[in-house]
């Protein structure tokens, strides 16, 4: 292999070198962090939650007149009258009403302390009120203590500031980040305002509001019926079709068409709310696949260039016995040589983007496969992009080497 | 003179069109690409009313309590309580005052009881709107003082609803029905897309409105429960009234025209003078604090420390940093094809053309080249507002909206286009320095024998 | 050693059909210092391309140090080459961007020698050429002679059967041809074939052998005695 004498090559062409090598950091930079960022919203996407994302219907019924809600006899009679209308349906294996949704990317937020200590401690977590069929609708696995009764939950016009019964249940992630290492039931929590719960129950997972946020394995829920709002979740025997979201809706606005109905599947729910992760994934990924493509012209000029100024170069070491392989590898290897030195500082550029936008839009640091996977790709573009200006020198004829200058 | 370079310049286009077009097809991929993410930046911080960006401005007043602020460090809430609004609304001291609110409606014709109806994006406000901030009407106009003040259920609509519900016919005149009360047209919009919507800003994700319905009606008569509200502490009741009539709730969304510094001044004391009258009644626990924010000011205030602005200021990185990438491949470039005409420079050299002309020749191709490419870049880049610019909006729910509808064209204006071909010469330019130099270094005699 | 039988050379371009060599027979004996020359356009660069297996013949044989290289791929041609044959050229055709060490060894990678073979070699080379100390000047560095001193360094750094000169002194003044000529005699004494294309009425009489040519046919057969007397002289 010639790797030595194509570095010593290199000193002489370095303004060209070094453009070849900015770009191509640039082009690793880019690819690698569009993979994290697509990488982060696939695996966000498919994540395990504890929640079966795919069975499971919401529904927002909105009330076309919002002083719909002063005539609280009213929201409870329909409350009660559809969340039957719905658990008659076709498919359906349990209804809920809820203050608002698992992975959504909406909800309430709180800070919850261990009653008596330091609120600087304080675990931040999202906060959702429901009724008695929460759990079993959400499909949530009760590992310590018990569930609300149908007597604690009470209907009230602010469901998120607590119960009225004084009791929570809790995620085990947030029952370990405020209780590590003992038993959470039974123990009193606080929140704002001097408000304290008893903790009856711990359930092995329950998702927070938004599948982006570092807190989102940590939820609590309080027994509590909303008198503010119309929103229920569906479970369904099997996924959610599109034919059951259409009957869903049909059935609610037969029941009154002075509302608007709102419904989709949680999984749709779940990949709107990472619709800016989306974009920019989108985005970063066709600019990488741009720039990629532009590269791959640059290597072909580049290398084309370096051809056409050697040809006679070529021709000599033809006449001193170079065969086409030799010739081929040569400039295989010098674009080789130039792609990994670009690559090679590209890891450090890469880093410094992962590093500002892990900063700015906590997004995933990148890791090792990414950076491998872009590394891979970039070395075969570049090769492939070199091969036909290579093949091209490979055939120049050693007879060029005894033409006239 | 120049026409002599011109004609040099296009010849040496012509000699290698492969070259030329790979060129100019790397510059229009870097302006496409990089002009496309400046103009939602750009965008984001236009001004709206040019003509009046120092005359408009948001009014703040910090109800909040003494304990700690709306927001840190230590801002006003960006809305007003409906009983200021009211107050400052009777002094009328400046020249135009605007108080709106955003809400959410159900829109269907007369007669359609049943159906589905329309959820419609709703501004209510005072009539001062459309004179204000100027909307570009394509039938009838805003309501008159009369109507608001007489409490007419009159209405504008937006060009979105216009089409949707009476196929963009001239509906000034017709009836629709707002939630469950009748209202007659007045005016219908042309499309008119913000982005943002400057004039509301308490939301990222907020869609141009499709219904404007005069205030007072909104607030005295429908009580549209407004998409923003916050209270310092709890909220004093549920329904409207309570809620926010007599409350310390902020909603109203106040806009003041002041002409001249004067005018500001007077109006600042005046807000100060109001401020200090009512702490006497005992509000406005905090340090007194009134702000007139003009639009620039509030859009970058409430963008500070949005994801969108982050957002959108890193792709502009990006995308500047891909032109910088397109133009490092044309050096190359530019380099063979300018040394392949070596033998040619090198015998006018012989000839006796001074080592200017020759620069200039080149650096006029490069500039040629660069102009095509800055144009066609332009072309590309008005697809690409069009694709991502409804992406932008995609995560908004709020049912129709003029911008979701519009193909973004209007967001690249004069100056985008200014910056694409500023962008595309200057890069054109500073990539031929190099190249341009090395040709010119050619000793007249160089390349004389190898003809 | 080498031997030509009938070898026939046709160039087409389009219709244009131009016969550059028609029916050559030649032999030459190992040790022989053959000068050849001819007007331009004769054939001599022809000649010397297909003798130094840069070209293919259309017709005839050819064989090589007993091998029959008539009708070799481009593969086979390029490791005779490598391992037979050496080129000086007029415009020396050292790689620029390569130390004068860098250019000698280039053509010693392609055999497959070890490191320390190839610089044993490259150090060898350059002291027959009295250039050791510019071992890691850059060609540019070097004046003409020099530059065609480094040139004949790598010819001879493979140990050749043949060496194929073409105008080796063409861009040179008469006192660096002098020294060049000086050189590819001694080269040739120490058992090296030397064929050598020249114009030069001087550096035929320092050949043991003169070939002319005259539209592509061999028209000076044989030794003329002249030369074989200005050898004998010397000896």
């Amino acid at each position: 292999m010639e790797i030595v004498p194509i570095l010593q090559t290199f000193r002489f062409n370095k303004s060209s070198l070094a453009l070849v090598i900015v770009q191509l950091a640039f082009t690793l930079a880019v690819l690698v962090n569009a993979l994290v960022i697509i990488d982060a919203y696939r695996t966000r996407l498919d994540m395990d939650s504890g929640i079966n994302d795919r069975a499971l219907a919401v529904v927002e019924v909105e009330p076309i007149d919002h002083a719909y809600f002063s005539d609280e006899g009213r929201v409870r009679n329909d409350v009660q009258q559809d969340l039957e209308a719905l658990a008659r349906l076709d498919g359906v294996a349990g209804v809920t009403q809820l203050s608002s949704f698992p992975l959504s990317g909406e909800g309430a937020m709180r800070s919850s302390w261990p009653q008596g200590g330091v609120k600087e401690k304080a675990a931040r977590h999202t906060l959702y009120a429901g009724d008695a069929q929460a759990l079993s609708t959400l499909g949530l696995n009760l590992v310590a203590g018990r569930a609300f009764t149908a007597e604690e939950t009470d209907w009230s016009r602010n469901p998120t500031a607590g119960s009225s019964a004084g009791v929570v249940i809790v995620s085990r992630a947030l029952a370990e980040a405020l209780f590590p290492g003992a038993e959470a039931v039974g123990k009193q929590l606080e929140s704002g305002d001097g408000k304290v719960e008893t903790i009856i129950g711990v359930v092995d997972r329950l998702p927070g509001r938004h599948v982006l946020m570092n807190t989102v394995r940590l939820a609590a829920i309080v027994p509590a019926r909303p008198l503010n709002s119309l929103h229920y979740a569906v479970a369904t025997r099997g996924e959610v079709t599109p034919q059951l979201l259409q009957r869903i809706d049909a059935v609610l606005l037969q029941r009154s068409a002075e509302r608007d109905v709102k419904v989709d599947s949680l999984y749709q729910r779940k990949i709107g709310s990472m619709h800016y992760l989306f974009l920019f994934g989108s985005i970063l990924g066709f600019i990488s696949l741009l720039l990629v493509l532009v590269t791959a012209i640059g290597a072909y000029s580049q290398a084309s260039y370096s051809v056409a100024k050697r040809i006679r170069q070529i021709g000599t070491r033809r006449a001193f016995g170079a065969s086409k392989l030799h010739i081929l590898r040569y400039f295989l290897l010098e674009n080789w040589l130039a792609t990994s030195m670009g690559l090679l500082l590209g890891l450090l550029v890469a880093n410094g983007l992962s590093f500002v936008l892990t900063e700015t839009m906590q997004l995933p640091r990148m890791g090792m496969s990414q950076l491998v996977l872009g590394m891979l790709f970039i070395w075969i573009v570049g090769l492939l992009s070199t091969l036909l200006p290579a093949l091209r020198a490979a055939s120049v004829p050693p007879a060029i080497a005894t033409r006239a200058a | 003179m120049i026409l002599h370079h011109l004609g040099n310049a296009l010849r040496g286009i012509r000699r290698s069109p492969v070259t030329s077009v790979v060129v100019v097809a790397s510059i229009a991929l870097g302006i496409a690409v990089s002009v496309t993410l400046i103009a939602f930046y750009h965008g984001m911080r236009a001004e709206p009313v040019p003509h009046k960006s120092a005359q408009v401005f948001r009014v703040l007043l910090d109800n909040w309590q003494a304990e700690k602020p709306f927001a840190e460090p230590d801002l006003a809430p960006p809305a007003l309580t409906l009983r200021d609004a009211t107050h400052l609304r009777q002094a009328g001291l400046a020249q135009n005052e605007v108080a709106l609110y955003h809400a959410q409606t159900f829109v269907a014709l007369p007669g359609s009881a049943g159906e589905r109806r329309i959820k419609a994006s709703t501004r209510a406000t005072t009539r001062g709107f459309f004179g204000l901030f100027e909307p570009p009407f394509r039938y009838g106009s805003g309501w008159d003082q009369g109507a608001e003040g007489n409490l007419e259920r009159v209405a504008v609509i937006g060009k979105t609803l216009n089409d949707r519900l009476f196929g963009g016919a001239d509906s000034v005149g017709r009836e629709i029905e707002v939630n469950s009360a009748t209202f007659r047209i007045v005016g219908v919009l042309d499309q008119w897309d913000l982005y943002p919507l400057f004039y509301d800003m308490t939301r990222e994700d907020l869609v141009s409105d499709e219904l404007f319905v005069p205030f007072p009606v909104a607030v005295d008569s429908l009580k549209l429960w407004p998409s923003f509200s916050a209270q310092p502490g709890e909220p004093a009741g549920d329904d409207f009234d309570t809620r926010f009539a007599g409350s310390e709730a902020v909603f109203v969304q106040y806009w003041v025209q002041l002409a001249t510094p004067q005018a500001r001044e007077a109006y600042q004391s005046h807000l100060n003078g109001y401020i200090a009258e009512q702490k006497r009644l005992g509000r406005f626990p905090r340090a007194a604090k009134a702000e007139l924010l003009a639009i620039p000011q509030w859009i970058e205030r409430q963008q500070e420390n949005g994801n969108q602005r982050v957002f959108v200021q890193t792709l502009v990185v990006v995308g500047l940093l891909f032109f910088g990438i397109c133009l490092l491949n044309i050096v190359t470039l530019l380099i063979s094809r300018f040394m392949g005409n070596a033998g040619a420079v090198s015998v006018l050299r012989a000839l006796g053309v001074p080592r200017w002309a020759i620069f200039v020749d080149h650096i006029t191709e490069a500039g040629l080249l660069g102009l095509a490419g800055g144009l066609i870049g332009l072309a590309l880049a008005r697809v690409g507002v069009a694709l991502i610019g409804p992406l932008f909006l995609g995560a908004s729910d709020d049912g129709i909206g003029g911008s979701a509808a519009g193909d973004f064209g209007g967001l690249l204006d004069a100056s985008m286009i200014a910056t694409a071909i500023g962008l595309s010469l200057l890069g054109a330019f500073l990539v031929a320095l190099y190249p341009t130099w090395k040709i010119c270094r050619i000793a007249p005699t160089q390349y004389l024998k190898s003809l | 050693m080498l031997h030509m039988q009938s070898v026939t050379k046709v160039y087409r371009a389009g219709d244009v059909e131009t016969r550059a060599l028609r029916s050559i027979d030649l032999h030459l004996a190992k040790g022989e210092f053959v000068a050849i020359t001819g007007p331009s356009g004769s054939g001599k660069t022809t000649l010397l391309n297909i003798m130094g297996l840069l070209e293919n013949i259309d017709g005839g044989t050819y064989t090589l140090d007993g091998k029959d290289v008539s009708r070799l791929s481009d593969g086979e041609c390029s490791r005779v080459r490598n391992e037979k044959i050496s080129f000086i050229f007029q415009s020396y055709n050292l790689i620029p961007d390569l130390s004068v060490a860098a250019n000698i060894e280039a053509p010693l990678r392609y055999r497959g020698y070890s490191a320390a073979e190839r610089r044993r070699r490259v150090e060898a080379a350059l002291g027959k050429v009295g250039l050791s100390t510019r071992a890691r000047h850059l060609p540019n560095q070097l004046s003409g002679g020099q530059q065609q001193r480094v040139a004949i360094a790598r010819a001879i750094a493979g140990s050749p059967a043949v060496i194929f000169a073409d105008e080796p002194t063409g861009n040179l003044d008469t006192q660096m041809s002098q020294q060049i000529m000086d050189l590819l005699q001694e080269i040739n004494r120490e058992g090296c074939t030397v064929v050598m294309v020249t114009h030069n009425d001087a550096h035929v009489e320092r050949a043991s052998r003169h070939i002319h040519i005259l539209d592509g046919a061999i028209v000076t057969p044989a030794a003329s005695p002249q030369i074989a007397a200005v050898r004998g002289a010397a000896a």
